[in-house]
């Protein structure tokens, strides 16, 4: 009797990826008072894309703050707010906006506390979704993740999962420096499985380290954000193929944990990148820069290869945007060439 | 007596007992006995009759036209409009205006078409043949309309993503753009651009990125220090997205915002107010006087976007209201027909008439197809010679062409 009731398992929740960034929110709004949320439509609207429900109702004016539609504008005021001692999360409706306030996240935000000799920290969180979603042309489907990644006194975060959504948020939160979380808006409505320890009000994920997704042997495969999906489907199916991807979420841009991406190729001897964003200097660029110039790069047996979003701005019609992201069917065209079968 | 005169005299009939029994106000009749009147009967009767001279397959349309030919229109009409507040301005545009019956119908048929167009869109979408993004602009066709017709086709414009009105005023056909919209090659992008990114001649869009205040005051500054004859427009429709305005403008006063730059603010909601102030607007800045700010009060019907219901942050009584008394299509009718400068019946045919060219449009829009995937590299750069674009991975290479 003992025996089988010890087999029991209690089914896992659910959560999806909006939910468990609202969760990751509350929490840490409800942990500490000087945190607070600002940005267009967070307050009454519950959120642009609804990420920010029931946070006015519970906290009211002074904690969730709509702004004007100024991003330049309330992105400094959350900084200055920062630097005097607050812990703002500054919402950027998607990442495409946020070019007009880039100014203010990378020479107020990023750089200050290098030019003040260490005297002023930035605990800033600027967050938003990134990257391509569906049909929205051109000026609102850029990756951002090598631009932000590019610069050094920000701290870059891009979760997957739900868990890692709430894990992150959280560290970015409690994090006293400047980071910048990627989300992405086809993921807001993605259900996970949420293990036991995410459930906490301690859960942190912490920022730098890489996850393995996925146990393989015959080729390590990295990726961030909504792609590392599309990878664990190609592994899927090249698994019938007795081929075994080791799947990467790197969780973290910068600083990039390289250590396991490292690590996995001096296990499989091959790698593929795989992001959202444009090939140009890109993450996928910086991995395969990294590797050569660390101990795998001995033990690589064929050219790393990117899997990459087209080198175009994001065309509307749905055929040419299926074909500027990447695909399964390219993940795994790029994983056999590099396995030369 | 030829077939085609028995209906005209028929109706003319008509005509005089709807006056007397139904109480339609200038004894017109509505097309087709659509009288609402449930006692009615010879309504009903007329609508049996019509219905089966169109299943009999004889034109009603020559009995129309006879009717109107026979009919004497005003060839124009003075209209009173409101006037315009004013910032740093002695005076401002006129208070009556003279509107021919050629404009009227060309400016009533333009406002047709505009909602329309975007009813058909929010339609399109709702099928999800148009994806992404799609701010609708209906109840703001006397803003776009009007402007246009304040303003000369070798002025240039530039707008935020509200656009379909303006691309259609600077002259593209709605068939360019529905089927820019549902992305197929005969889109006036090509397909590539989607509902934000449409353009023409001397029209630069279509913009998906938008607030910039701070960018509104550099340009402010740099357009008086210049002299530059730049007309600043705000469509003040009483929101951003969810946000009212009162929540989020220190001050609501826009035309007053250019601070050193005179202004106006406009009743958006009339065509011929927004025509006579754009009229005012264009020659203050030709005559060399430099930039000038025009707010337009105006509303839109839908949400911010097809993804907001718009009924969380303003109730359905408003938008109820602002539809019954201040209809920009509604306005222009009512002063034409009250005028004499056009007839129910002429602008209902107007009425079938862009209805149909938007049924053609959208027909058009649906079928035409995708642009073709060799095409997806094409126009990175202008005036270059072809290069190579990379897809996906190292493998997959578009060509591209200027």
């Amino acid at each position: 009797m003992a025996a089988v009731s010890g087999l029991v398992r209690r089914p896992l929740r659910q959560v999806t990826v909006r939910d468990a960034i609202n969760q990751g929110m509350d929490e840490e709004l409800e942990r500490d008072e000087k945190v607070f949320l600002l940005g267009e439509e967070v307050a009454q609207y519950d959120g642009a894309y609804k990420v920010s429900r029931g946070l006015w109702k519970k906290y009211g004016d002074k904690r969730i703050i709509d702004t004007p539609i100024s991003e330049m504008g309330f992105a400094g005021i959350a900084v200055g707010a920062a630097m005097a001692g607050l812990r703002p999360i500054c919402e950027f409706m998607t990442f495409n906006f946020s070019m007009q306030a880039i100014d203010q996240v990378i020479n107020s935000a990023a750089k200050t506390y290098y030019m003040s000799g260490g005297l002023q920290p930035v605990p800033i969180v600027f967050r938003g979704p990134n990257g391509a979603s569906a049909g929205v042309a051109a000026q609102h489907s850029q990756c951002f993740a090598a631009w932000y990644g590019h610069c050094p006194g920000l701290k870059v975060v891009s979760p997957w999962s739900s868990e890692d959504a709430k894990g992150l948020i959280k560290s970015a939160i409690r994090d006293n420096n400047p980071v910048v979380m990627l989300e992405n808006e086809l993921m807001y409505g993605v259900p996970f499985e949420f293990p036991a320890e995410a459930q906490s009000k301690d859960f942190l994920i912490p920022i730098g380290k890489a996850k393995i997704e996925r146990q393989g042997t015959h080729i390590t495969v990295v990726s961030h954000s909504r792609p590392v999906g599309h990878c664990l489907e190609a592994a899927t199916v090249l698994s019938k193929e007795g081929i075994e991807c080791e799947v990467i979420n790197l969780r973290t841009i910068r600083p990039m944990d390289i250590e396991t991406v490292e690590a996995s190729v001096m296990k499989t001897n091959h790698l593929v990148t795989v992001e959202g964003g444009w090939p140009q200097f890109g993450v996928g660029a910086e991995i395969c820069a990294r590797i050569m110039e660390g101990p795998a790069f001995n033990f690589l047996d064929a050219p790393a290869v990117r899997v990459t979003g087209a080198d175009v701005p994001m065309p509307y019609a749905k055929i040419l945007e299926d074909n500027s992201v990447p695909q399964v069917k390219d993940i795994i065209f790029a994983i056999k060439k590099t396995l030369n079968i | 007596m030829t077939p085609s005169r028995r209906p005209a005299v028929k109706a003319w009939r008509l005509r005089g007992h709807l006056k007397e029994t139904c109480g339609h106000p200038d004894g017109v009749s509505p097309a087709f006995g659509s009288c609402r009147n449930p006692h009615c009967l010879r309504s009903m009767r007329k609508m049996l009759a019509a219905v089966s001279r169109v299943l009999s397959g004889a034109a009603q349309k020559p009995a129309n036209r006879v009717l109107v030919a026979s009919r004497n229109f005003a060839n124009d009409a003075t209209f009173e409009i409101k006037k315009c507040d004013l910032h740093r301005l002695e005076e401002g545009p006129p208070v009556t205006t003279v509107l021919t019956r050629e404009d009227g119908l060309k400016y009533y048929r333009m406002m047709q078409t505009v909602r329309r167009m975007e009813l058909k869109a929010d339609q399109l979408y709702k099928q999800k043949i148009i994806r992404g993004f799609c701010h609708l602009c209906d109840g703001q066709e006397a803003c776009c309309v009007g402007l246009e017709a304040g303003i000369n086709p070798t002025d240039h414009l530039i707008t935020a993503y509200r656009a379909h009105g303006f691309t259609f005023t600077r002259g593209l056909s709605v068939r360019e753009i529905l089927a820019e919209l549902t992305g197929r090659k005969g889109g006036c992008a090509k397909g590539k651009g989607g509902s934000m990114h449409m353009y023409a001649k001397n029209f630069y869009g279509g913009n998906g990125i938008v607030g910039a205040q701070g960018q509104i005051f550099e340009a402010y500054n740099m357009a008086a220090l210049w002299k530059l004859p730049c007309i600043f427009i705000c469509e003040n429709n009483r929101y951003g997205m969810g946000t009212s305005v009162e929540r989020a403008a220190a001050s609501t006063d826009y035309f007053k915002r250019g601070d050193f730059i005179p202004g106006l603010r406009v009743d958006g909601m009339d065509i011929l107010c927004v025509r006579e102030a754009t009229r005012f607007a264009a020659a203050y800045c030709r005559s060399g006087k430099g930039p000038i700010l025009m707010e337009l009060q105006t509303y839109r019907y839908h949400g911010h976007s097809m993804s907001d219901p718009g009924v969380s942050y303003r109730t359905r009584e408003e938008i109820q209201e602002v539809r019954s008394k201040s209809d920009p299509i509604m306005l222009l009718k009512d002063r034409m027909v009250n005028s004499n400068l056009a007839s129910v019946e002429e602008l209902k045919e107007i009425d079938v008439e862009v209805r149909k060219e938007i049924e053609d449009a959208a027909q058009f829009a649906t079928a035409d197809p995708e642009p073709p995937l060799e095409e997806l590299g094409y126009h990175i750069y202008s005036s270059d010679p072809p290069f190579e674009v990379r897809g996906a991975n190292q493998w997959i290479k578009f060509k591209s062409v200027s």
